[in-house]
């Protein structure tokens, strides 16, 4: 598991356009949020408040769930209860196939990036094709989403116009306005012909049977609105209770996303309503994890907006982006929600590449304690014997000699002993085993002569 | 004022002149400094890599030797200083009588700037302090788990002639991260790299720090590049300041 993420992650750092690309990206919206936050007067009530909404709702999901969904269903949804990913995809294809739908329009939308949607219906034949600028782009190349908000952050305008080129026979300039007008010009006719239109939910509003669909390009109301069937796929947890909630969630996250006060779109769906619009409308509601982590001490992540503030004032994200993630999620709140969902095996390094620096729970607008909860995860790994041979022994050893002051003073002397063959002027630039991962890119200080305690004792005794 | 001075183990190992220096300030601002002989370790590279039950062992054996002292417990060192005071709570939460002794060791346990400005409120021109030259300086992440921001820079400032030149991105992480440096080591170099352009930016005649571990990843890496980074702990500033 570890050398796997250890591998793509080195990749990353190598890669300097992708640096570049990242730092440009991820300093927008972060500086966007920074200012905007300003407005709303004292932001840090707001996220108090937040927090508070979004534990009353994972306090009492269940009965919330409930009531949304025998409103919704009330309102003439089709809904659909799904435990695990392979449930949720098989129940789209499932209605898929019964409506004979042979093309697919689909709005951004991270969960169905989680269950791994569009490669099952595409074995069946069907077109699917993502509205989405940034998910458009990368379907088009083929990969996977190198941001939860921001998909295609890490391709510049010149590889969208080459990928464009190869993909849909581009021939304009390579400039981000006419790459979008020839994206959109394109998406039309699929809007279109489409038959079935998929999103994911951004919020499920509890008391009023209705969920929320957000995006800046418009794409939202056209994947819900033109196609005969539409389908929302939405995580267990994404419920609020009311609309004023709603609203303060919403405000929070176009502020903490891009430094928008709110994205530029924000469609409201209550069902079918005849005359107008799809014929037939779907709910997937997808567990996948989600009521295992509620009961978990880990439950708080739970919490989560999606809206990837937390990425972008990452550190370790500016290097090494979202692709290296053994999954869709990315940052810190995949550092913790991967292995939640995958398991320590297959996703037990993220948790790992993180400094601990925290400043991801200084902007997070629901308050998750990230950090801590990376920190759980570290402790699981360690319990469940995920760590290295060295790295257990190497704890052991250490804890045994910090208990034992007199060990501990000599153990520093022979470390120093024993480094010294490898110092040059008070610096080491080359160690073995796992001193040499520090050295591989910087140099060692030789340990001090005698260390503080050392002379401290020597000078007791010498009076 | 009776104090018990904190030295943590890399200072120990690495940068005994800055635990001087700390017990040297202290010293001249009128308070007595005992230093425990059987510390260690505060248990923060364990626990930072999950391994509760070792980090405990090594927490207990610090708060006995802590709770044997009187009066403030300072560290050069935000970093430690947080292990002690927000992290020991996680280590003890199932066991009252430990929490009990640990959260009074945590409460009184500061770090070195945090309580020259915030308890002391030190008047270092009073003091005749002086030191010409320019500085900037780099806020450990570790400042943040304290509830602290600005103490370091507030504490620069007071000493007259100092030049303080900002550093950009002042508290973003420089790389270290205890074990994370060993683990994800090209991720580390890149944070480092970061930090060491915009200290090279800064233009100024020292990098003051307030962390050991800091310290060790930004000349080291600083070092590998070939650039001489004049480095000094925030508290030998002082010192040097007050004519030590």
């Amino acid at each position: 598991m570890e050398n796997g993420f250890y591998t793509t992650t080195r990749r990353a750092c190598a890669d300097e356009a992708l640096a570049h690309k990242l730092r440009n990206a991820t300093e927008r919206p972060r500086i966007g949020r920074e200012t905007i936050c300003g407005e709303l007067g004292a932001v840090e009530p707001f996220r108090d408040l937040a927090a508070a909404l979004r534990d009353d709702v994972l306090a009492n999901l269940d009965g919330y769930l409930f009531r949304f969904a025998d409103r919704v269903e009330a309102a003439g949804v089709s809904v659909h209860w799904a435990s695990d990913a392979r449930d949720a995809r098989q129940a789209v294809l499932d209605i898929a196939r019964a409506e004979g739908v042979r093309r697919v329009v689909k709005s951004k939308s991270m969960l169905t990036e989680e269950i791994d949607l569009s490669p099952l219906l595409e074995n069946d034949g069907i077109e699917v094709v993502e509205t989405d600028l940034g998910e458009f782009i990368i379907q088009l190349a083929g990969q996977k989403p190198s941001h939860i908000v921001m998909p295609a952050v890490h391709l510049s305008a010149a590889e969208v116009d080459g990928i464009f080129r190869r993909e849909i026979g581009y021939r304009g300039k390579p400039e981000p306005e006419a790459l979008t007008k020839a994206a959109r010009e394109h998406l039309r006719g699929k809007f279109a012909a489409a038959q079935m239109g998929i999103s994911g939910v951004n919020f499920a509003i509890a008391d009023r049977g209705a969920w929320t669909i957000c995006t800046n390009e418009g794409n939202g109301r056209y994947v819900a609105g033109l196609p005969r069937i539409y389908v929302a796929v939405m995580g267990l947890e994404r419920i609020v209770r009311n609309g004023p909630d709603a609203a303060v969630i919403l405000k929070l996250l176009a502020r903490f996303a891009t430094g928008q006060r709110i994205t530029q779109y924000v469609n409201v769906v209550r069902g079918p309503c005849g005359s107008d619009g799809p014929e037939q409308v779907h709910l997937v509601i997808v567990d996948n994890g989600r009521t295992g982590i509620l009961g978990s001490d880990k439950w708080s992540m739970l919490r989560c907006i999606r809206c990837g503030a937390c990425l972008n004032v990452c550190p370790v994200f500016r290097y090494i982006g979202g692709q290296s993630f053994p999954g869709c999620y990315s940052g810190p709140m995949g550092k913790v929600l991967l292995p939640l969902q995958k398991g320590l095996e297959i996703a037990g390094g993220p948790p790992k590449a993180c400094s601990l620096c925290g400043v991801c729970e200084e902007v997070c607008p629901v308050r998750i304690p990230l950090p801590d909860l990376l920190l759980e995860l570290r402790g699981d790994l360690a319990a469940g014997g995920h760590g290295s041979l060295t790295e257990r022994i190497g704890m052991k050893v250490g804890a045994w000699v910090f208990q034992h002051p007199l060990v501990y003073r000599m153990a520093q002397r022979v470390v120093r002993f024993g480094l010294k063959p490898f110092g040059k002027e008070g610096w080491i630039d080359r160690l073995p085993s796992i001193g040499g991962e520090w050295t591989r890119v910087k140099d060692l200080p030789l340990p001090a002569k005698e260390s503080y305690l050392s002379r401290a004792a020597r000078q007791r005794d010498e009076k | 004022m009776e104090t018990a001075l904190f030295v943590t183990c890399l200072g120990d190992t690495f940068y005994p002149e800055a635990v001087e220096a700390t017990a040297g300030v202290l010293g001249r601002l009128g308070c007595k400094v005992a230093c425990p002989p059987r510390q260690t370790c505060c248990g923060q590279p364990m626990f930072n890599a999950g391994y509760f039950d070792q980090a405990r062992s090594v927490a207990r054996h610090f708060v006995e030797v802590f709770s044997a002292t009187t009066g403030p417990i300072i560290a050069p060192s935000s970093s430690c200083a947080a292990m002690v005071r927000v992290h020991f709570r996680r280590l003890f939460e199932d066991s009252p009588g430990e929490l009990a002794r640990a959260e009074e060791v945590g409460e009184r346990t500061f770090e070195f700037c945090e309580y020259l400005v915030k308890h002391l409120d030190v008047d270092l021109a009073a003091m005749g302090a002086r030191f010409d030259g320019s500085v900037t300086f780099h806020c450990s992440c570790h400042f943040r788990q304290l509830g602290l921001w600005d103490e370091p820079i507030e504490l620069i400032r007071r000493i007259p002639g100092v030049r303080y030149m900002p550093l950009e991105k002042i508290d973003q992480c420089c790389g270290f991260g205890g074990t994370f440096s060993v683990n994800f080591p090209h991720v580390s170099g890149r944070m480092a790299e970061d930090k060491v352009r915009s200290i090279e930016a800064a233009g100024a005649d020292w990098l003051v720090f307030a962390d050991p571990g800091c310290a060790m990843n930004i000349t080291g890496y600083a070092n590998r590049q070939g650039l001489a980074l004049r480095a000094m702990h925030v508290a030998e500033l002082v010192q040097r300041s007050l004519g030590g």
